[in-house]
């Protein structure tokens, strides 16, 4: 008889869940994914419903559930000492209503009966995210977690791995860098906790002009401590529900003017790039100053939301030789991942076979099933048909295999076209996705492209076979013959590994054909700006019929939308 | 922006209108997924979804020509502006008439909203853009009640008092009142907790050091 444990993480950030099964097969749900709505934060009930449904005996053999974080000690960890201003105790108060304090009553709408209710601490539950999909095994490894914050800290740092972790260092929320991050995204007129992404790539446009000031004035690292100290005078860290950019901010690097485009405001992109260049340069003293004190450890895992920033990983797997990985999904939505392992380890369960780590969301659903919305192209070749899309500087979506779990898409729920035709890569990303025009798209390349042309950590590459750091070019590549360079020349580049089991499982066989043949393929997440990625073939209907995207790419077969 | 006239008096906030038809979307989509069987309707409703976000274009575009900027972050401009938080999904196929029920009240009252809003504004722009929701709004209207005309008709008009009870309180005056003695009332109370309790109640105690320790506290919220 199978046997379930369920990890399940929500509240401020997307939600999700993560069902490990006695046979040893993983599923991984996002909320947004079934529900609909980007960054979905509520409890996952229509993911609870789906898995449901799925295994219907689910209910029955569960053995365990687990809570990404300890709810009480959260909502107590930030805006609730005394002295505070009367509107963040009641702002403190809504959130109570709304927090996962209620987690078992939400279950129990879902389940009659469950046995066995875990809370797992929030940043263990980012570093088993990282041990289970990174496959670790190793004691000398130092697991560096840091975030916006979560049970009242914004970080922490760990050596070893399942039971044998020991904790070396905790950052409370007033240096956390995460908050600051989207203090500035906020500042730039966009979404904070939300378009952070966006600065990153805003980041290439400015000079590191204020660099000395923000670190005499503003953020500071001790170097014996390893504290990190950021100048309450500038950033708001209580969660008071008001702006997180102080006065003193303002007064310094001035507002951001709504009538002109951000791209023509060099000083608010100088401001976002110093404070990128800062972030990075503390992160890499914080490492290397642990790595000196840590003689014996052999790789570094990162993880929290703060290291979605790739810019900030390819930076440390750029300047320090050591091993340094980041899981293909480090905030809080894979955190569902690392509760159900917890629990796995509390119960001395052992339900892990071999994963198929950063694929184990559900299998993508067949399409031929939905001749209503899609009609299969009768082609003697789709392999040459793919090549005229190409060609033409046109787009497809590709929908197989199975579904990725972080955030970025990985040629299972793609947008693709020709990544060394400028056109081409204009059309998709302001015609179709529009995006901003500053924002890069990803390509795909061959890891023969990669040793030919960049310059990188071969310890580290393995980020790359799912976006999470950006790499640089060769001093002699020249910029105008790669038209998918950002503006500082980086590429965040999704590396196929030719001779990969994974990659072969799981990445289509036409398009496996086009990079080994020396195609770069541009790939970008199958779905309009601000909406979930695709998930059942209703989904994907909608999206490319908003998109207006004519073909979709499964397994070999290329279908019309109707 | 607000239009003003004898009749009526709207004020016009494109953020959450864009958002409403946009959370519209989602639950027509959400709807749809219930007539697999039934292929022609399936598609007729998803092409109904794609209407609503479509709508949802067309007042995110006159909000972002008003040179504004969202500061709330999109699934709680969904969820909140949009009216998410009051929707009967996710549910079961047996609900789907209280669904549908739902859904054509909805229709409704975009239709009657429309029409004030034509009938004060003068910028013409404007009353294109609610003359085209309006044409797709009669269709779909047309066609729920089409589908709920072939059901047991007594049924029908008890959802439909009661789907319209339920929309009643989300209308802004009625929740604005709520809204505001419900401030009133956790301000007070925040004031009074916040006064009396001692601060050690809200220390944090690090209880992580090694697995150990973790594990004799796995059952535990703090």
């Amino acid at each position: 008889m199978k046997e379930y444990i369920l990890g399940i993480s929500y509240g401020h950030h997307e939600s999700s869940c993560c069902l490990f099964c006695s046979d040893g097969s993983v599923e991984y749900l996002r909320e947004e994914w079934v529900s609909r709505v980007k960054n979905d934060f509520r409890f996952p009930v229509f993911s609870l419903n789906y898995l449901k449904i799925k295994y219907p005996n689910l209910e029955l053999n569960i053995t365990a559930v687990c809570l990404f974080e300890k709810p009480l000690k959260n909502w107590l960890g930030i805006g609730t000492k005394k002295g505070l201003s009367v509107d963040n105790y009641v702002n403190k108060l809504k959130q109570f209503k709304k927090s996962d304090i209620y987690f078992e009553k939400s279950l129990k709408k879902v389940f009659k009966k469950i046995p066995n209710i875990l809370y797992c601490p929030h940043h263990l539950s980012h570093l088993y995210t990282s041990e289970f999909l990174l496959k670790n095994k190793n004691l000398n490894t130092l697991n560096i977690i840091m975030d916006a914050y979560g049970e009242g800290l914004s970080g922490a740092i760990y050596s070893g791995y399942g039971k044998k972790i020991q904790l070396l260092k905790e950052f409370d929320t007033s240096s956390s860098l995460g908050i600051l991050y989207s203090g500035i995204t906020e500042w730039c007129g966009f979404k904070p906790n939300e378009d952070e992404y966006k600065i990153m790539a805003l980041a290439g446009y400015g000079e590191p002009k204020y660099v000395d000031f923000i670190e005499r004035d503003i953020i500071q690292f001790n170097e014996t401590t390893l504290d990190i100290s950021i100048n309450p005078n500038y950033f708001n860290f209580e969660d008071s529900g008001k702006e997180t950019i102080k006065h003193n901010f303002i007064e310094k690097f001035g507002r951001l003017q709504n009538d002109k485009s951000i791209l023509d405001q060099q000083e608010i992109l100088n401001c976002i790039c110093s404070f990128q260049y800062i972030i990075e340069k503390t992160v890499i003293a914080l490492i290397n100053k642990l790595l000196l004190k840590h003689k014996d450890i052999t790789q570094v895992f990162l993880s929290g939301g703060l290291f979605h920033n790739s810019k900030l990983v390819g930076e440390i797997t750029r300047k320090i030789t050591t091993k340094i990985l980041v899981s293909p999904s480090p905030g809080d939505g894979g955190s569902s991942i690392g509760a159900g392992y917890f629990a796995m380890l509390c119960l001395n369960k052992n339900y892990i076979q071999d994963n198929n780590n950063p694929f184990i969301g559900p299998k993508i659903p067949n399409i031929d099933e939905h001749s209503h919305l899609f009609s299969m192209v009768e082609v003697k070749d789709t392999y040459n048909k793919i090549l005229e899309i190409l060609a033409k500087d046109e787009i497809f979506a590709v929908f197989s295999g199975y579904s990725e779990i972080g955030p970025r898409a990985l040629l299972s729920r793609s947008l693709c076209c020709n990544a060394k035709s400028k056109s081409a890569l204009e059309r998709l990303n302001i015609k179709i996705k529009k995006r901003e025009s500053f924002r890069p798209i990803a390509p795909v390349i061959h890891k023969k492209y990669l040793y030919e042309n960049f310059e990188f950590n071969d310890n580290s590459i393995e980020n790359s076979f799912w976006m999470g750091q950006l790499i640089w070019p060769k001093k002699s590549v020249e910029m105008k013959n790669h038209p998918f360079f950002h503006v500082d020349k980086s590429v965040r580049a999704q590396v196929f590994d030719h001779e990969s089991d994974l990659h072969k499982k799981f990445i289509p066989k036409i398009l496996q054909r086009l990079l080994n043949e020396g195609h770069i393929i541009a790939n970008t997440s199958l779905n309009i700006a601000g909406d979930p990625m695709v998930f059942i073939p209703e989904d994907l209907y909608i999206n490319c019929k908003r998109l207006e995207i004519q073909y979709v790419l499964q397994d070999d077969l290329l279908y019309e939308v109707l | 922006m607000k239009f003003k006239n004898q009749k009526n008096d709207i004020d016009l906030d494109w953020y959450k209108l864009s958002f409403t038809e946009y959370a519209s979307g989602i639950e027509v989509f959400h709807a749809s997924l219930f007539f697999s069987d039934d292929k022609n309707t399936q598609k007729k409703i998803l092409d109904h979804a794609l209407d609503e976000y479509r709508h949802s274009q067309y007042f995110y575009t006159l909000f972002k020509n008003e040179g504004k900027i969202a500061k709330v972050s999109s699934p709680h401009a969904i969820v909140n502006y949009g009216g998410l938080s009051k929707s009967p999904f996710p549910c079961s196929k047996e609900n789907l008439l209280t669904i549908c029920s739902y859904l054509y009240i909805g229709e409704i009252r975009a239709i009657e909203f429309g029409k004030k809003v034509k009938e004060s504004c003068k910028d013409k722009n404007i009353i294109s853009i609610f003359n085209i929701i309006e044409k797709d709004e009669n269709n779909h209207a047309n066609g729920l009640k089409r589908y709920l005309d072939n059901e047991n008709k007594f049924l029908v008009f008890t959802k439909i008092k009661f789907a319209k009870f339920k929309f009643y309180f989300t209308d802004r005056r009625a929740s604005n009142l709520i809204s505001r003695l419900q401030l009133k009332a956790e301000t007070f109370f925040t004031k009074l907790i916040f006064k009396y309790f001692p601060e050690s109640i809200f220390e944090i105690k690090s209880d992580t050091n090694d697995f150990d320790s973790v594990f004799n506290n796995k059952n535990r919220m703090s």
